[in-house]
């Protein structure tokens, strides 16, 4: 071995990986979890969870309160809410990770380029977000859906394009971030090509922030998405849908309230939750944020873990 | 131990890198709209110098002299706005990056910070294994390769299982050596590679590089704003000062007799780390001028004590004071 | 030489985000009367820390602290906040290493200065103003008129520092603590900030400590050095006694790897393996596993112990290795 260095027998560094310490699961997190975990599965599994078909009109039941049979009572023509209530939450779901999907493919390239490149194709870039950014993301849907007629894939295009411009600007802003930082220098002085700076060394380093922002915009576009089909812009019936439900309700909140009250009240559930989601990764992501766990509960497992060794030699 | 005379090492007749009044100047502060006339910071003004095979050139000065953006205009990570770099008989001043591709195999570059080195994303045995594949080397090459660098920086085979995070700034500056070495490159440019390091790691690093010197016969531009590192490590030396090298010579002649009034003032304010030396000391008055605002003649006239009239109308040029020594002073 | 500042078996745990870090593991330290003190000491070994825990910076839901720290006799660590406020800025002052990061941007320098007079001295805002000049002259911020209503972005580096100091030193403090004042200053620079604390010292008489990685500044201004390793203290002594006669391993192995004039191209003496990662307090010494020169004794963990050459000088070692007479 070389005389320069070492005695071979010292140690260099840890042998096992170390657990990083940094509670992600605080209780608002779990709280968040939960709900949504529980809402996603009733959604998903909608025809398990549920005898009736959400299209299945029985129209001597229209408008019933709730019972036995139908715990939330039934709409106009019949159908149960509840079912209603979970099919449509499929449908915002699944679209609302259609438009973050679309915008996520679109706007972090477009952001990686603009950062990286700066000048002239950051120009270019910039005014193009620019302008989407001026008008209100609803305005844009309806134009575009305008032009393209009516429809669920429709809604998704179009808000998908409407929320490429904010995601493309933070990714922008952490490839300039990133850019400037020696790994990226070095990388250039090795001779890398710059898709493969861009894609395989900046934006691993881009990952979390993306993923905090995409968090939030799930829970914007469920918004938008509600609102569109409100407006009937965005569904067509008679497929459910959490804002066709609430454009339906409320023509008949003194008969049966529940009818508008819960398609309302799951859209706000999920967007809160995923809020304070999003809100608890971004603490997780910064270090210096991160809830710690207490001393005492770390020696604790700390001596339990000694305690384990020593029995085990 | 002693290694064999310095200059032994170096072969004179083939210059690796020769640079002819290399310039580099950044707009700065606004022109224009209100008619105030642009500025312009004049990071490098006029530097030449050659490298030889084998040798190891030291590049000294204080922030703001210019070393950093010497040694990034040397392998062509900027552009450069006059003058001229030749790397091994190929001139690249203007060549394109495309061009560059090629020849970046044998130049490579070493960083100051270990720790901003490496994606913090990746683990190390993906980063070195990736330098191998995007030039073209087979794995099994680059394995071996890989192999024999870990042994002369002297780190176990499972440290390519960590990232970066994990580890030291001595390991990570240790790897950042591997890293440029894994291609064979003709020339290295060290920018203030010891700086962030412990004195004890420093110490490593510097015997590693001594070592690898004498193992690969490696050419070396080493920037520092280190006296004492500049003396123990390079074979000869160039002083910056402002954009333009005020002294330059081979490093024993140029510690044995100090020309330039900068060089003895930079030499002079190092705290030796020996409490009975003579404490008189040179005080430079006031601050590193900015390079925007220069005045005429000497750049360093305003802080130097055998300034004359002469010095504030008449910029000296570099001059042989004999034994390969030049310095850039009108009183020496 | 009277005691000014006492640390008696001072320990500090950190909770990060990789578990316990146990920064100092029982730091004794003692500074005099008008003293320079340096603490000198590679990345990681508790210095800076050390400095925090004086004015207990430390964040209180991260840290955990034990031990005494006597400032005249009275035990900073138990004092309630109102009186901290008064020891903070006014009795004992700290300078940072990075000047910019640690100015306010948003305000000049002057009124920084003056904060302290008017807070600490309960002077009005116009005499506040005239001591300000006059500090400015004397930490030599020239023409003081134009500066003192500068923003610190339009100084240099040194001037910067040297603002810093005017404010640490503005309520004539007992103590300076000055954490790396000139690690992020060109060499010419810092050449001239050590003159200025050199003469701020005799003016004044203060204390300073002077927390460093590099032996040739300790060399330059301090009186008295001690060594830190792994969160403790190593070694005590006057700085000639460092140099010329250093009793403990590390202290002797680290002088040694410090490039010399006139080396050119040799191999350096370097220590080998690296220091402890402070997860877990090693039982015996913590530079057994890098010293060269260990014994069975060392699996116990060595007391200061006197070196024997000089008064003052102490070492953590059980295999003491400097000479016995003094030198």
């Amino acid at each position: 071995m070389s005389i320069i260095f070492y005695n071979t027998h010292v140690p260099l560094f840890r042998k096992k990986k170390k657990k990083e310490e940094g509670v992600l699961f605080t209780v608002p997190m779990v709280i968040s979890l939960a709900v949504l975990a529980a809402i996603i599965l009733c959604c998903l599994f909608a025809t398990a969870v549920s005898p009736y078909s959400p299209t299945g009109q029985d129209l001597k039941s229209s408008l019933a309160l709730p019972s036995a049979a139908h715990l939330l009572g039934c709409d106009k023509v019949g159908r149960d809410l509840l079912t209603r209530l979970f099919y449509g939450g499929r449908t915002t779901l699944l679209a609302a990770l259609g438009v973050v999907g679309l915008s996520v493919v679109l706007g972090v390239p477009l952001g990686l380029f603009a950062g990286y490149y700066g000048k002239k194709v950051d120009a270019v870039i910039g005014r193009v977000c620019d302008v989407l950014l001026a008008f209100p993301s609803l305005l844009l849907a309806f134009v575009f859906v305008a032009a393209f007629g009516r429809g669920l894939s429709n809604a998704i295009i179009a808000l998908g394009i409407v929320y490429v411009p904010m995601l493309t600007r933070l990714v922008r802003s952490l490839t300039m971030v990133e850019k400037n930082k020696t790994y990226v220098q070095a990388a250039t002085s090795i001779g890398y090509s710059d898709f493969r700076i861009m894609f395989r060394h900046i934006l691993p380093n881009c990952i979390s922030n993306i993923t905090v922002q995409i968090t939030l915009d799930l829970a914007y576009a469920i918004l938008d998405l509600a609102s569109l089909s409100f407006l009937g812009l965005g569904v067509q019936p008679p497929t459910a849908d959490w804002g066709a439900m609430l454009d339906e309700g409320r023509n008949y909140l003194l008969q049966n309230p529940l009818l508008a009250l819960s398609p309302g009240l799951a859209i706000v559930v999920v967007v809160v939750s995923l809020n304070i989601f999003s809100d608890g990764l971004h603490q997780y992501f910064e270090p210096i944020q991160r809830a710690l766990p207490s001393f005492e509960k770390v020696e604790k497992r700390e001596k339990k873990r000694m305690e384990k060794h020593e029995y085990a030699a | 131990m002693t290694v064999e005379n310095r200059n032994g090492l170096i072969d004179e007749s083939h210059i690796v890198l020769k640079a002819e009044n290399l310039r580099k100047y950044y707009p700065a502060g606004s022109g224009g709209f209100f008619g105030k006339k642009a500025q312009v910071l004049r990071a490098l003004d006029g530097v030449s110098f050659e490298i030889h095979r084998g040798e190891i050139f030291g590049v000294v000065g204080e922030s703001g002299c210019g070393k950093s953006t010497l040694g990034c205009s040397v392998l062509r990570l900027l552009d450069v706005d006059g003058g001229s770099v030749v790397f091994e008989g190929t001139d690249i001043t203007n060549m394109t990056r495309k061009e560059l591709k090629g020849l970046r195999r044998d130049m490579q570059m070493v960083f100051q910070n270990p720790y901003s080195s490496f994606n913090p994303k990746q683990n190390i045995g993906s980063a070195l294994r990736e330098v191998g594949r995007v030039h073209g080397m087979s794995r099994a090459d680059t394995e071996k390769k890989i192999e024999t660098l870990l042994g002369y920086i002297s780190l176990p085979e499972d440290i390519l299982t960590r990232s970066p995070g994990e580890l030291s700034g001595g390991q990570l500056q240790r790897l950042a050596i591997a890293r440029a070495l894994i291609l064979d490159p003709k020339f290295i440019v060290a920018d203030e590679a010891v700086s962030a390091l412990d004195v004890s790691v420093q110490a490593q690093i510097l015997n590693l590089l001594v070592d690898l010197r004498k193992k690969l016969s490696l050419t070396m531009m080493f920037i520092s704003h280190e006296m004492t590192v500049i003396e123990h490590l390079c074979d000869s030396v160039a002083v910056m000062y402002l954009g333009k090298i005020v002294e330059s010579a081979p490093t024993d002649e140029l510690f044995a007799n100090i020309l330039h009034p900068y060089t003895q003032a930079l030499m002079s304010a190092i705290p030796k780390a020996d409490p009975d030396t003579d404490k008189k000391r040179i005080i430079l008055e006031g601050d590193v001028q900015s390079a925007i605002d220069l005045p005429k003649g000497c750049r360093f006239a305003s802080r130097c004590r055998n300034c004359a009239a002469r010095c504030t109308e008449e910029e000296p040029e570099l001059r042989d004071a004999g034994n390969g020594h030049f310095v850039a002073c009108h009183f020496v | 030489m009277s005691t000014l500042l006492e640390i008696k078996n001072l320990k500090l745990d950190l909770m990060s985000t990789r578990g316990i870090v146990h920064a100092l593991s029982g730091v004794d330290l003692r500074i005099g009367e008008g003293e320079i003190h340096g603490l000198v000491g590679e990345s990681g070994c508790g210095k800076s820390m050390t400095a925090r825990s004086v004015l207990r910076l430390n964040n209180a839901a991260r840290s955990r602290v034990s031990g005494e720290i006597l400032f005249r006799g009275e035990d900073i660590l138990k004092l309630p906040n109102k009186e901290l406020r008064h020891v903070r800025g006014e009795r004992i002052s700290l300078i940072f290493q990075d000047p910019a990061a640690s100015l306010n941007p948003l305000m000049t320098i002057g009124a920084q200065i003056g904060e302290v007079y008017r807070l600490h001295g309960n002077c009005s805002k116009a005499e506040a103003r005239e001591k300000t000049l006059t500090m400015l002259e004397k930490v030599g911020i020239y023409p003081p008129e134009k500066r003192i209503d500068q923003y610190p972005h339009e100084l240099s580096g040194g001037l910067q520092q040297r603002a810093m100091i005017a404010i640490a030193v503005a309520a004539s403090p007992d103590l300076l603590i000055a954490d790396e004042p000139t690690t992020a200053l060109d060499v010419t620079i810092q050449a001239q900030i050590l003159e200025l604390l050199k003469d701020l010292q005799r003016d004044t008489g203060m204390s300073i400590l002077l927390i460093t990685h590099n032996f040739g500044i300790v060399a330059e201004i301090c009186d008295r050095v001690s060594v830190m390793y792994a969160g403790r203290i190593v070694e005590t002594a006057d700085t000639r006694t460092i140099f010329r006669n250093p009793g403990h391993p590390y202290s002797k192995a680290l002088i040694a790897s410090i490039p010399k004039a006139g080396g050119g191209g040799e191999y350096l003496a370097t220590i080998p393996g690296s220091p402890p990662e402070l997860y877990s307090v090693p039982a015996g010494c913590p530079f057994a596993p890098r010293c060269g020169n260990k014994s069975a004794a060392c699996a116990r963990l060595p007391e200061m112990r006197p070196c024997g050459d000089r008064d003052g000088h102490f070492a953590a070692c059980h295999n003491l290795q400097c000479a016995k007479e003094a030198r």
